[in-house]
């Protein structure tokens, strides 16, 4: 064998002979190998999803977040909650959070101060934050769904008794002295009172957390809750053809479920009033908001063709009603690889269409087709930031197209990676 | 010597990490529709004249990637072969033996490539040409095929290494595609749907032409679920009535042999009263029908309720794959005479009946127009067992 093949032509004491030869070999081959194996383990390390310790759109959950209702005139939500455990009652405790801002002259609901038109011009358009609580109670696999614009409750509930007796049958009851012999309870949504909406038009967030039912309830593990809602409006020139714009909620399981969805070190039962979204693995109590999330969209092409975004913070302190903020930032691909970036800050809850992210001149923005250059785009939105609740953000997406009049729309999950160090935390009263 | 005993750590730490790194693939192992992987399955493509299908793809990772992509055809137009004498081709029911129907399942392969980070689209009516001059701008991710206005199926691709001008690339762990769906009406209108492709992440270890789900790749759902509308329920916002269509399509697949799948399964619908109804259903290669086609107990007359909660269970028996009793229930291999084995050596014999994946898209039709809203479905637990067999590399 040719040994400068190795570059190990010098000298050393003495004189080469094989047995040295064949050590160099091997002391140059083991760290060779030790190299490969620590590759191998880095490589192996990089590509490997981790365990799953993020927030879910497609699984049930201890903690659900619907990051979009809307409803306004021609436009309302359906909202679609389901129990998936075969056997028990589940209830679910609900924030409906309004984010509409107020004009600080009229108390209007504005977006901007452009809605605040006063004597002296505009007034100043003062962002709000409020929530209302309640609670749902869900018999085994039951699907319950309700209108934002009017809620649910009293005997539009869907089992509004207690019992049925023994005999007569079909006779609802409460207590045994009723029926000819014994009042045989059965899972019921009793106790639940869904509120409409504060005000028309709303925009807001809910976010529901699975609590075993009970005086008092304690937060329940079992991971049993999936909900979806569907943006309703009709469009058209006559306000005569339906848009349906229908999302999957984001969950959020907790740890200690049986199946270990946040690894096998995340154990801990969740306990109030702070709940822990991902972090420190000895204390995590549900999975985790990620790092990144990843949003596919086509880049804006005038009023044409538009995607609108809406991110809201995955921690809460809702006993003192103090909002969770991150700044987003985002760094945006196009199809030739090139990068954009901008940030923006999330302050309880974002909406934008992309092209009014980084400036109010859509025609100038990152996001838009004439400056991108491409049509399909990849946004990386990374939440940074250090409130108390945490810096995690969840989101969906709404792309809309509008021709011959009509504009409609489809809702859209978005798509996430990377465990987060920092947890979030949802402060429940 | 001397190298060996001054890199001990080294090499420990690169085996720790490495076991590590499985383990870490190995804590949880489910598909998934909100993070990137190295399979992406879009369960409903369609381009059959009236509406078209905008399929996005994107490499969310720093290393460029190449994918090999299946469409599979389901439409009438297709050749097809019989359900159970699959050798022999057919185009229409009359053609087979008594009791059996002429499936169409036929499979179109190509690669696409793309750069680090890059997102790419093409419609599936026109597909994309690699034409840096044309009016689609970027750059084309590869030549892929227009599937014209005869289109009803689903696609699948899959992360591969560089493929050489005669042999496709080998299936590689690299979960970082992703990707969504968006049909469009082709006439004019602004009526879409959307849903996230479902991803399926690679665990770590040779694949070889058969992808094993549940051992080198993350395991499909034990089981679907889907909230939807009754069937007919009238929407108490738009005053419409409602009207939704389910798409499956089988985890299991053989793309070598092009044995199109038999699904079986059993579909509890549960009313708000918590009142549950079942029906059983099989199908061949893809479903895709309404509600109200599947069984009567999605209708509002028979739930007595608007929404509903719908549970899809794959069946837990076994059928044979292949050979002369394809597609009955089996207990062994030797239930399933003249069974094929794949060139990668996977017996398609007795083998558990298929997992399943899913969209639902709901309806409502106006006189002046429809609206439409799709989404995936959801998942529960994860079951092993279920293969997709890739054509041979030479």
């Amino acid at each position: 064998m040719d040994r400068t093949l190795f570059r190990n032509d010098v000298r050393l004491a003495g004189e080469w002979n094989e047995r040295r030869w064949a050590m160099v070999k091997m002391a140059r081959l083991g760290s060779a190998g030790a190299l490969l194996g620590l590759g191998l383990g880095v490589c192996l390390l990089a590509q490997v999803p981790s365990a799953r310790a993020l927030t879910t759109s497609d699984r049930p959950a201890a903690i659900l977040v619907w990051p979009k209702i809307v409803v306004a005139d021609g436009t309302d939500t359906i909202i679609q909650i389901s129990n998936t455990s075969r056997t028990d009652r589940k209830q679910a405790h609900c924030f409906l959070i309004n984010a509409n801002g107020h004009c600080a002259d009229t108390d209007a609901v504005c977006s901007s101060a452009l809605n605040c038109p006063s004597r002296a011009g505009f007034a100043t358009c003062v962002p709000g934050w409020s929530e209302t609580d309640f609670d749902i109670y869900l018999t085994k696999d039951q699907p319950l769904a309700w209108n934002a614009s009017a809620g649910l409750s009293g005997a539009d509930l869907p089992i509004t008794v207690n019992g049925f007796c023994d005999y007569p049958p079909t006779r609802a009851c409460t207590h045994d002295s009723e029926c000819g012999s014994k009042c045989m309870t059965v899972q019921n949504n009793l106790g639940t009172g869904i509120p409409p909406v504060p005000e028309i038009p709303f925009v807001g967030e809910l976010k529901c957390i699975e609590f075993v039912p009970g005086n008092p309830p304690v937060p329940d593990a079992s991971n049993t809750l999936l909900g979806e809602a569907t943006i309703e409006s009709m469009t058209g020139p006559n306000n005569d053809v339906p848009d349906l714009q229908k999302y999957n909620a984001v969950g959020l399981q907790a740890c200690a479920a049986a199946d270990r969805p946040c690894g096998p070190n995340a154990t801990s039962a969740p306990t109030l009033p702070n709940l822990q979204l991902g972090g420190d693995a000895s204390t995590q109590e549900y999975q985790g908001c990620p790092t990144t999330l990843i949003l596919n969209h086509l880049f804006d092409v005038g009023r044409r063709l538009v995607t609108d975004l809406t991110l809201v913070p995955c921690g809460d302190d809702l006993l003192r009603q103090n909002p969770g903020m991150a700044t987003a930032q985002f760094l945006v691909f196009n199809e030739f690889e090139q990068r954009f970036s901008t940030s923006k800050t999330v302050r309880w809850f974002f909406e934008s269409q992309l092209s009014r992210i980084d400036t109010p001149d859509p025609d100038r923005s990152i996001f838009s087709y004439a400056i991108s250059g491409t049509l399909a785009g990849q946004t990386r939105i990374k939440p940074v930031g250090d409130a108390p609740t945490g810096r995690g953000l969840v989101g969906i997406a709404r792309q809309l197209f509008t021709d011959r009049g009509i504009s409609a729309g489809a809702a859209y999950e978005l798509h996430q990676q990377g465990n987060p160090t920092q947890p979030d935390i949802i402060t429940v009263p | 010597m001397r190298g060996l005993k001054r890199s001990p750590w080294l090499f420990s730490l690169g085996v720790l990490l490495a076991v590590l790194a499985l383990y870490r693939g190995f804590a949880r192992a489910d598909v998934t529709s909100d993070r990137p992987g190295s399979i992406v399955v879009y369960p409903k493509v369609i381009s059959d004249g009236v509406r078209d299908t905008l399929i996005q793809i994107t490499n969310t990772g720093n290393m460029p990637v190449n994918a090999h992509c299946f469409y599979i055809n389901t439409n009438a137009d297709v050749p097809g072969v019989c359900s159970l004498t699959f050798s022999t081709p057919c185009t229409v029911d009359a053609q087979c033996p008594a009791g059996e129907t002429c499936v169409h399942c036929g499979e179109t392969d190509f690669d696409i490539f793309l750069t680090s980070q890059q997102p790419t689209f093409w419609g599936v009516s026109a597909g994309r040409r690699v034409n840096l001059t044309d009016n689609v701008r970027g750059f084309d991710p590869g030549p892929i095929p227009g599937r014209g206005t005869d289109f009803v199926g689903e696609l699948k691709c899959i992360a591969t290494t560089a493929p050489s001008a005669t042999t496709p690339g080998q299936p590689i762990m690299q979960n970082v595609l992703k990707g969504e769906a968006t049909i469009i009406p082709v006439g004019g209108g602004a009526d879409v749907s959307e849903y996230n492709a479902f991803t399926i992440q690679a665990t770590g270890g040779a694949t070889g032409n058969d992808l094993a789900l549940g051992t080198t790749y993350n395991a499909c759902p034990a089981s679907l679920v889907v909230d939807h509308r009754a069937d007919g329920a009238v929407d108490t916002f738009t005053g419409l009535p409602v009207t939704s269509e389910l798409t499956l399509v089988p985890c299991t697949e053989d793309l070598e042999n092009q044995l199109p799948t038999r699904a079986i399964l059993n579909l509890v619908v549960v009313n708000e009263f918590e009142q549950p109804l079942s029906a059983s259903l099989n199908f061949n290669c893809m479903l895709n029908q309404p509600l109200s086609s599947i069984s009567s107990n999605f209708s509002r007359g028979v739930l007595g309720s608007d929404f509903a909660k719908t549970r899809i269970t794959p069946s837990t028996s076994s059928i044979c794959y292949s050979g002369t009793n394809r597609n009955r229930i089996c207990s062994t291999d030797a239930d399933c005479p003249g069974f094929v084995t794949t060139t990668s050596g996977t017996k398609l014999g007795c083998r558990p009946v298929t997992g399943l994946l899913g969209v639902i898209e709901e309806f409502q039709s106006a006189k002046a127009g429809t609206g439409s809203a799709a989404v995936t479905a959801h998942l529960e637990g994860n079951r092993p067992g279920d293969v997709i067999i890739l054509p041979p590399t030479q």
